[in-house]
């Protein structure tokens, strides 16, 4: 198998004592009976992906691996695994920053009872980008460290855990020196809920188009859209237990999918998840078609902070922007409108 | 532009063309105000098709986006003032929510003038006959809503 992290330059070293570290603090924790499952990645048939791996022994916890190759987002397996969580013996997630985010609004919802799930916070460089490997493009700066990790985990914000005051679980402490000078220029720091994907320039092109050109944009993206839902699945916004898509008296959405059918699955899942949403990626990183979507939802989270002055709309409070109100708030429209 | 309301009307490419508007009125506040207009004969584009909720904070976003999508030129949404919901406060909710939908509508291509939030109390008969005109007139102008892809009709 190929190893997995020899295209990260000095980073390599780092990232497999992390994976070290993660393994035996799992292996310990199951073997105690402090945790009942942990939820992490392992290796899968290729070097470039880990798949979700649900270590319930020691055993299997030395299979659980970090870095790179993990993609999907972790914190929605929490709701298979509720039934056998207790207080004494929670859930442990290995959570990277979109992960503990993805906690977050789960326990904040109450969906996912606080006691139930503890987080082992871990540093995360970004996930491969299954369409750059393999590429013309990957290959022309396959040297580079970072050459072939995803857009939106290149602008994240939410990397290291002590930055993101992370957890109510334990801190992995290591040297990551190395860790932190992989990619130039990118934060190493960031303010807690600020966001994972920092697409704000790609947004003010979009805003800055004719509704026109607006509408031709974005129907060519949904014309890619085959209804999957892996967008819904992997949000930890989304945790319905009916879910509204799914209903068929009343068809609230039709099966088709033409164009205004697609535009009305984005616009239910958009406005379910406003006021919500924690900026985790997760989204855009499942869609099998590659639809930009933190274009769409990192715009509605500055609508909703610029609208009703939420400092931080991606952090998970106590209040949902849209389950409060203000009598000073902005008018929609007219004259007033902002 | 001026607009026959004495006209057929007719598709988007048809030279009788007017604005079809859909407006969800509240019916303790708005409703009860484009039926005083009515009551008062007060004169009115009839490119209105009034669709009577509880509240203001009934209107799904997504009842917006489908009126849109089915054929609307524009969607008026109509509620008490804020401060005077029958319900006390279905109106500020849906204020947020219709401001945060509006922006996404925007954002995703429909021109932003379809969307109107208005507040017209029951009493304001005259007031619910300007809005009908002065969104028609705006609605006029813009032209009809082609909507993504063949919008069905």
């Amino acid at each position: 198998m190929k190893p997995l992290f020899a295209d990260l330059g000095p980073a390599a070293a780092g990232l497999a004592q992390l994976e070290l570290e993660v393994r035996t603090l799992a292996s310990q924790a199951l073997a105690q009976g402090r945790a009942a499952v942990v939820i992490g990645h392992r290796a899968a048939w290729s070097g470039w992906q880990a798949v979700p791996h649900f270590a319930r022994t020691p055993v299997e916890a030395a299979q659980l691996v970090v870095g790179p190759a993990c993609g999907a987002g972790l914190a929605k397996y929490l709701l298979d695994e509720l039934p056998g969580l207790t207080a004494d013996a929670p859930a442990v997630v290995v959570a990277r920053g979109c992960d503990l985010m993805g906690v977050r609004r789960l326990v904040a919802d109450h969906r996912v009872d606080a006691d139930l799930v503890k987080v082992l916070a871990i540093p995360c460089v970004g996930r491969y980008d299954a369409r750059k490997v393999g590429t013309a493009a990957g290959a022309a700066v396959a040297g580079r460290p970072g050459a072939f990790l995803a857009d939106a985990c290149l602008a994240c914000r939410y990397r290291w855990p002590e930055d993101i005051a992370a957890t109510d679980g334990q801190a992995v402490g290591l040297d990551l020196t190395a860790l932190r000078q992989l990619l130039p220029g990118a934060p190493a720091v960031a303010a807690e809920g600020e966001g994972a994907f920092a697409a704000q320039g790609e947004i003010a092109a979009i805003a800055a188009m004719s509704p026109a050109a607006r509408m031709d944009y974005w129907s060519n993206w949904f014309a890619q859209c085959i209804r999957c839902y892996a967008c819904r699945s992997a949000c930890p916004a989304c945790h319905c237990e009916v879910c509204v898509l799914d209903s068929l008296a009343p068809a609230w959405l039709p099966r088709s999918t033409d164009l205004p059918q697609q535009f009305m699955f984005q616009f239910i899942r958009g406005m379910d998840v406003a006021g919500r949403c924690v900026g985790c990626g997760q989204c855009e990183n499942a869609c099998p078609a590659g639809i930009p979507l933190t274009q769409l939802w990192a715009k509605t989270a500055a609508d909703i902070g610029e609208l009703f002055g939420v400092t931080n709309p991606f952090l998970p409070g106590t209040d949902e922007p849209l389950g409060v109100f203000d009598p000073r708030d902005p008018e929609p429209s007219g004259p007033d409108r902002p | 532009m001026a607009v026959d309301v004495q006209a057929p009307i007719g598709g988007p490419s048809s030279s009788a063309w007017q604005p079809r508007i859909v407006a969800f009125c509240c019916n303790w506040c708005s409703y009860a105000g484009a039926d005083l207009a009515g009551t008062s004969r007060i004169s009115y584009p009839a490119t209105v098709r009034i669709i009577r909720v509880p509240c203001s904070g009934r209107v799904n976003p997504r009842l917006v986006l489908r009126a849109l999508l089915n054929g609307a030129d524009a969607v008026l949404v109509a509620g008490c003032h804020p401060g005077d919901c029958h319900y006390g406060t279905g109106n500020y909710f849906a204020r947020r929510r219709l401001a945060v939908a509006g922006r996404l509508l925007e954002y995703m291509g429909f021109a932003a003038e379809r969307l109107q939030v208005t507040w017209i109390s029951g009493s304001e008969g005259p007031q619910f006959a300007d809005t009908i005109r002065q969104l028609t007139d705006r609605v006029a102008a813009l032209g009809p809503n082609r909507g993504p892809g063949e919008t069905v009709r």
